[in-house]
């Protein structure tokens, strides 16, 4: 698998440049994560989202869930399932 | 943790690269393994709903599609995908068919929703209502059974797309059915232990009897289909049903994405099954007799079709 890192991030290596991110939940609601940069997917287990259930954005832009995440990034989960 | 893959975890400020090309992913595919970019993702996805209609030999010359548009996310792709795929042939067309169900704080949004995207596309555009069918919206309907709301719904809204497809002139309804919801209706059938139902082909139609349906998105899964939107700037959080959450459909979601996320191809392997059981099937009695309704005349299996044993119980 191959990677691409974004303009932007190369100064950052150390947890400590990644101290607050914003997560916006699927009910609007906003978690302020402070420990260190963690992958969407281990987000979002960790707060019992299922994966296949949400898409998710960072900054506006659609991240796959093995992205690694860190400061000053506001990350959105958006539910999918709708209807009956 | 089950068999699905364990992806590296990238560096801080990596992403994942499509398979593709050298652009960022927006979506990983866990049963192909690929990351795909924003192009290829939408490329994906149309070539393999133009590839679902050509093998299965969906729409054919001389076919008027009615689109079932709710105004939600899988209708509005199926749209989209349609109007892109078929737009420049001449031998078949669309048109668009809204069911407005009564649903307050829910059916609006989509309503408009399907209203600017149908006169973006320039696509003829029919809304029915509950009201003008049943004499009464949904809501109304089910005061004291909203146990039954996807049932009674389920049932008028067949009805109402039948009618309104035939009064536009269709050959055949599209409806957005995605994979996870054919997975669900085999698993949900299977728990009732209906299997007429599990082996029924509704794209085969009924003589002159019924619109055959098709269901193009069949073998796109609903997080793709939202990805799709998304990355296009169409996704739009719409409100939730509300009755949703009395039906058996929900539970079934939400147990299935679970498995489907540790064994990834369980959806598709659950379809694989159901196409199986119907192979088996074929030629044995499942489907019982085909009448017509003793009261409105429609196509029903027993003496009286569901439509009229509804309003019935309603007092009609």
């Amino acid at each position: 698998m191959r990677y691409r890192t974004l303009p932007g991030y190369l100064s950052a290596r150390h947890p400590q440049y990644y101290p607050v991110m914003r997560i916006v939940l699927p009910d609007q609601s906003i978690r302020v994560v402070k420990h260190g940069p963690c992958s969407v997917e281990d987000f979002l287990i960790s707060v019992g989202i299922n994966p296949p259930e949400v898409i998710v954005s960072r900054d506006g832009t659609l991240i796959p869930e093995g992205t690694l995440v860190g400061a000053d990034d506001e990350i959105r989960i958006i539910r999918i399932a709708h209807g009956g | 943790m089950g068999d699905r893959d364990v992806v590296p975890t990238p560096a801080i400020g990596e992403v994942p690269v499509c398979a593709c090309c050298t652009e960022p992913a927006v979506m990983y595919q866990p049963v192909s393994r690929h990351h795909l970019c924003r192009e290829h993702l939408i490329s994906d996805v149309e070539e393999r709903v133009a590839e679902t209609i050509r093998r299965t030999g969906q729409i054919r010359t001389g076919d008027r599609i009615a689109v079932a548009l709710s105004g939600g996310k899988d209708s509005t792709a199926l749209l989209l995908i349609l109007s892109r795929l078929l737009g420049d042939r001449h031998d078949v067309s669309l048109v668009a068919v809204t069911v407005d169900e009564g649903i307050a704080g829910y059916r609006t949004e989509t309503i408009r929703a399907a209203q600017d995207l149908t006169r973006e596309l320039g696509v003829e555009h029919h809304v029915i209502s509950f009201s003008a069918l049943a004499g009464a919206d949904l809501d109304t309907l089910l005061v004291g059974r909203e146990t039954q709301a996807c049932t009674v719904c389920g049932i008028l809204r067949r009805k109402a797309l039948m009618d309104a497809a035939g009064t536009a002139g269709a050959t055949k309804i599209a409806t957005g059915h995605n994979l996870d919801d054919e997975a669900q209706s085999v698993f949900m059938n299977v728990l009732r232990g209906d299997l007429p139902r599990l082996v029924r082909d509704s794209g085969a139609g009924s003589g002159d009897c019924f619109l055959p349906r098709i269901k193009p998105l069949a073998d796109i899964s609903e997080k793709e289909i939202a990805s799709y939107l998304f990355v296009q700037g169409r996704f739009a959080a719409l409100p939730e049903c509300p009755y949703t959450r009395y039906a058996l459909r929900a539970e079934v979601r939400s147990m299935l994405s679970s498995l489907e996320y540790r064994h990834p191809g369980t959806m598709r392997h659950l379809i694989e099954s159901k196409e199986k059981i119907t192979r088996y099937c074929a030629g044995a009695q499942a489907h019982g007799t085909l009448n017509r309704c003793r009261e409105c005349g429609d196509p029903c299996s027993g003496e009286i079709c569901q439509v009229c044993r509804l309003r019935r119980s309603l007092g009609q």
